[in-house]
């Protein structure tokens, strides 16, 4: 038997999951390979490597910590839980919100537009007060002259 | 107690059914995960996220298959929904940390760790490597592969919960182990 041939084989001779017979024969070529008896060591630690993993125990308070933890997901689950037309209220209302807000923000910004669109003054004299309207400006403002 | 009478039992909420039903997966559900996550906190984590879904999702059953196939496959989708996250969460953090270590590396050089016990080192460091090839593992073959392995699983057990057939399960197995095989090869070659 070849190494190449034994090397394929030597992950289920070290699992122990071949037939007796191939099992002999495997082992009868590692005795006098040493290549192939180091492979079949390190097969055999990855293997030992799984069974101690596999012996990790539990924490013996595993069910009351998952009636603990069920008992805060369940009220969780309730508070959260709303039926479907409330949902859709509550995310409809909040669109015509935003539209309401969008809406009020462009016919406030066309109000301001007549201020933004060339300067323009006039004086008008009434009471001896000069009012001029600066387009650029938003709101008139009033000066006091000094006579 | 039979399928139908934990189904009932699960959906009046009803405890001592709930407390048998984890009685009897507990252990098999978290060598599951452990097989997946291979780290015992985070396994127990999972194996309770299992339970509390099973309860909450009882109505979800559909019946077409046994209770302990249902229990498997909820238990292998949290495992590797946990471990997709903590890619994320490792991919993330490694660019940070790459950072942090070059940093201390430019300060101090780099500090090596003394092998007190050699034995224990290279089983420490065979153990990292033989993690890493079987998450390295392709989807199928990690999940038939864990099954068998860590919980003892016969063949046509695991081909019910992947729903698949026997032959395709073994043959996913054969490969996974050949696979790990190459791996570990290649790890003492110096390849790995």
């Amino acid at each position: 038997m070849n190494c190449k041939r034994i090397k394929k084989n030597l992950i289920f001779l070290a699992e122990k999951s071949l037939p007796e017979n191939e099992e002999k024969l495997l082992l009868n070529h590692i005795k006098n390979c040493p290549a192939c008896k180091e492979k079949y060591e390190l097969l055999k630690t990855a293997e030992n490597i799984i069974s101690e993993e596999r012996s990790a125990e539990l924490n013996p308070y595993f069910y009351s910590t998952v009636t603990g933890k069920l008992g805060s997901a369940e009220v969780n689950h309730q508070t959260e839980y709303k039926p479907a037309w409330i949902r859709i209220a509550n995310g409809s209302m909040l669109i015509a919100i935003i539209a309401a807000a969008v809406i009020l923000g462009f016919s406030l910004g066309k109000n301001d537009s007549k201020y933004l669109s060339a300067k323009q003054s006039f004086n008008q004299s009434s009471n001896g007060f000069h009012t001029e309207y600066n387009v650029t400006d938003k709101k008139p403002t009033i000066s006091i002259p000094l006579y | 107690m039979n399928d139908e009478a934990i189904i009932i039992g699960l959906a009046d909420k009803d405890e001592k059914v709930f407390h048998e039903l984890v009685k009897s997966f507990q252990k098999n559900i978290f060598h599951t995960c452990l097989g997946f996550v291979h780290n015992t906190e985070d396994a127990q984590d999972i194996s309770q996220d299992v339970f509390i879904e099973i309860y909450r999702s009882v109505n979800k059953f559909r019946g077409d298959s046994k209770i302990s196939t249902w229990v498997y496959r909820i238990a292998v989708n949290k495992s590797l929904n946990f471990l997709r996250k903590q890619k994320q969460i490792k991919n993330i953090s490694s660019i940070e940390q790459l950072h942090s270590d070059a940093k201390i590396q430019g300060e101090q050089g780099i500090i090596k760790e003394p092998a007190t016990d050699e034995h224990h080192f290279e089983k420490k460091e065979l153990a990292r490597i033989l993690i890493k090839a079987i998450d390295s593992l392709p989807k199928n073959q990690r999940i038939a592969f864990t099954l068998s392995k860590y919980d003892d699983m016969q063949y046509a057990e695991v081909a019910v919960v992947m729903d698949m057939s026997i032959p395709a399960v073994e043959s996913l197995i054969h490969r996974a182990k050949l696979n790990l095989q190459k791996k570990l090869f290649r790890y003492r070659e110096g390849k790995y």
